[in-house]
């Protein structure tokens, strides 16, 4: 295949990268305040514009890629020109990702994932050549293997998270309350009068304060709350429509409705399966299963949906990997506590102090101190079953079941890989119970962590794997 | 095989951290004299208890397919690597590394990476064709 152009979309990517110039020209007239030197700075913005753009075309134009028989070649850059050969035994994972604009373009961008070091390939092409470039590369599976597509209470589920718009709402509601109470008051109080107090009556500034605060308080909290519901909202988009094809060699996805994704992940290459049970998941026990691959790490998307007594659909998809079995966990008896409460214990505390000050001092912050309380209360009580659960197997063919707790998610992951590293440490607080906690390094960077467990039964379990 | 930190590469360390301490204690020496000479004495004592416990007591045992490293006294550590594919050795040595002889090894890998502080040069090279020899280095 001849060498090819990218699309124009390129040029304006390279635009993009260096769009922090743009503000060069500006910065020295907007802190002088300078109305006479605007003008001038902003001639001198229109020529940083030209020279950009000018530079972005330039880039574009001595961009190519070529695909030959075993292999790409990307070429980038002028004045540091950099070829880059990329072999398909070295891919993990091809995706191809197309947004609104992209559509609307006729391009589409190919990720592409390296399979035994860090980092990935981004490249924009044609739509017409996206997709045969990434079946060139990893070729997906044959057009008769298994498709899973979530149906019914699958779909519910993934839907199900949808329900924290009804928490939005009422956090809506009270912060209009709460602002509404201030406008009101304000509307007594003198500006002169707020100035002056500012200036020379702490108390009456702390009495401002107190007005102010519960509102801003509240509007945080809002602001949080709404970043989370436009988060869940485009996860919602992301996983319409989606679906699964794995023929025991590849895995394809494809998911999105505004938004396309395919993907195609190599199973040789997979470092780790992980069973995520977020609360969420628990409510509508629907665990969704995520796979990683040497540097793709495949979080925004699950590649299916475990439900229990149907773990064919997983067992298709990924054979030998019984992410469900039930492990013993070691005795519990020597197990250190504060490893898993002493973070939600600490916060925990200080919510209640700061809840019981503001009952007499500030009681319109209470309730936002006493929500902060209960989250607390319920990370401790996610992170007491880390010390019931949190775990590692040793099992056949060098596997490894690793359970864990981070935040208020119970993670079951299974890492398929012998490339994995290992770092045992201890405190001197562990040293006497001959306890310690482990950080597991998959290639590529994502790490694992299991806490207070035996250090002896660890050893014995990595001498065995490596024998 | 099986390496450890050489007491002159230590020593060695030892120098250069002393070394960073010493530009926080000359600016504080200039401001209050004894406060200077309590920092410098107490950073020291810090570095000397690093070497002694930290580094000094770090073994290294490499076979054909893991390196482990296992070093610390008061927070005693472990790290394991698989040594399949993609390692890298890296060989740092400054002029009076040199002249006691000893280097500073970092290994790394796909999954991670360890530092071999304060080794001999031989046992670097040794390390080095060791790894060479599995053709990933």
């Amino acid at each position: 295949m001849k060498r090819k152009r990218f699309p124009v979309l390129y040029a304006l990517q390279q635009f993009r990268k260096r769009w922090i110039l743009l503000l060069l020209p500006l910065i020295n007239a907007l802190v002088r305040f300078d109305l006479p030197g605007l003008i001038t700075s902003l001639i001198a913005e229109a020529a940083v514009i030209l020279v950009l753009a000018g530079g972005s075309v330039l880039v574009w134009q001595n961009a190519w890629w070529q695909l030959e028989e075993n292999a790409l070649t990307v070429a980038t850059g002028i004045w540091w020109h950099q070829e880059v050969t990329l072999r398909p035994e070295d891919l993990a994972c091809v995706e191809v990702y197309r947004s609104p604009l992209q559509r609307l373009l006729g391009a589409a961008r190919v990720n592409l994932y390296y399979a035994h070091q860090k980092g990935s390939v981004m490249l924009y092409l044609p739509w017409g050549d996206a997709q045969p470039l990434a079946d060139a590369l990893m070729a997906p599976p044959a057009p008769d293997s298994r498709i899973y597509r979530p149906k019914g209470l699958d779909r519910v589920g993934l839907a199900a998270v949808s329900s924290n718009l009804f928490a939005g709402i009422w956090l809506v509601i009270l912060t209009r309350q709460q602002t509404a109470q201030v406008l009101d008051e304000l509307a007594f109080v003198d500006r002169q009068q707020l100035e002056q107090a500012a200036l020379s009556q702490l108390e009456l500034v702390e009495e401002y304060a107190a007005l102010f605060l519960p509102a801003g308080l509240a509007w945080l909290l809002t602001g949080v709350m709404l970043f989370w519901i436009w988060a869940l909202a485009a996860s919602a988009l992301h996983t319409a429509r989606f679906s699964v094809a794995g023929d025991g060699q590849r895995i394809r996805t494809r998911s999105g409705v505004l938004t396309l994704v395919t993907r195609t992940v190599d199973l040789s290459c997979v470092t780790a399966v992980d069973l995520s049970q977020s609360p969420a998941a628990r409510i509508t026990r629907c665990y969704p299963v995520y796979l990683r691959a040497g540097s793709f790490a495949g979080k925004d998307v699950p590649i299916c949906i475990y439900r229990v007594g149907r773990e064919h659909y997983l067992n298709a998809l990924i054979p030998d990997c019984p992410l469900w079995t039930k492990m013993g966990v070691a005795p519990l008896k020597d197990r250190s506590i504060p490893a898993f409460l002493a973070r939600p214990g600490f916060c925990g505390g200080l919510c209640l102090v700061l809840y019981l000050v503001s009952r007499w001092a500030l009681p319109q912050v209470s309730w936002a101190l006493g929500l902060l309380g209960l989250v607390c209360a319920l990370w401790g009580f996610f992170q007491l079953e880390g010390f019931f659960r949190e775990g590692i197997n040793f099992l056949a063919r060098d596997r490894i079941l690793v359970r864990y707790v981070k935040g208020f998610t119970h993670h079951r992951v299974m890492v398929v890989t012998p490339q994995a590293g290992y770092l045992l440490y201890q405190t001197p607080y562990n040293l006497p119970y001959g306890r310690c906690n482990l950080r597991i390094c998959l290639p590529a960077g994502q790490r694992l962590r299991v806490r207070s467990i035996h250090r002896e039964a660890v050893a014995r379990g990595f001498q065995s794997e490596r024998q | 095989m099986e390496v450890s930190p050489i007491p002159g590469g230590v020593v060695v360390f030892g120098c250069y951290l002393g070394a960073v301490g010493l530009v926080p204690a000359l600016a504080l020496f200039a401001l209050v004299p004894l406060a200077g000479l309590l920092f410098w004495l107490a950073w020291l004592g810090i570095t000397f208890l690093a070497a002694r416990f930290g580094m000094a007591t770090i073994r290294i045992h490499i076979s054909p397919r893991q390196l482990v490293a296992r070093g610390g006294t008061i927070f005693p550590w472990e790290v394991r690597l698989p040594l399949d594919a993609g390692v890298r050795l890296y060989r740092i040595s400054t002029p009076l590394m040199r002249l006691l002889g000893c280097c500073l090894v970092r290994v790394t890998t796909p999954s991670g990476g360890v530092w071999l502080p304060a080794i001999t040069q031989m046992d670097a090279r040794a390390i080095a064709r060791f790894l060479g020899g599995e053709g990933s280095v």
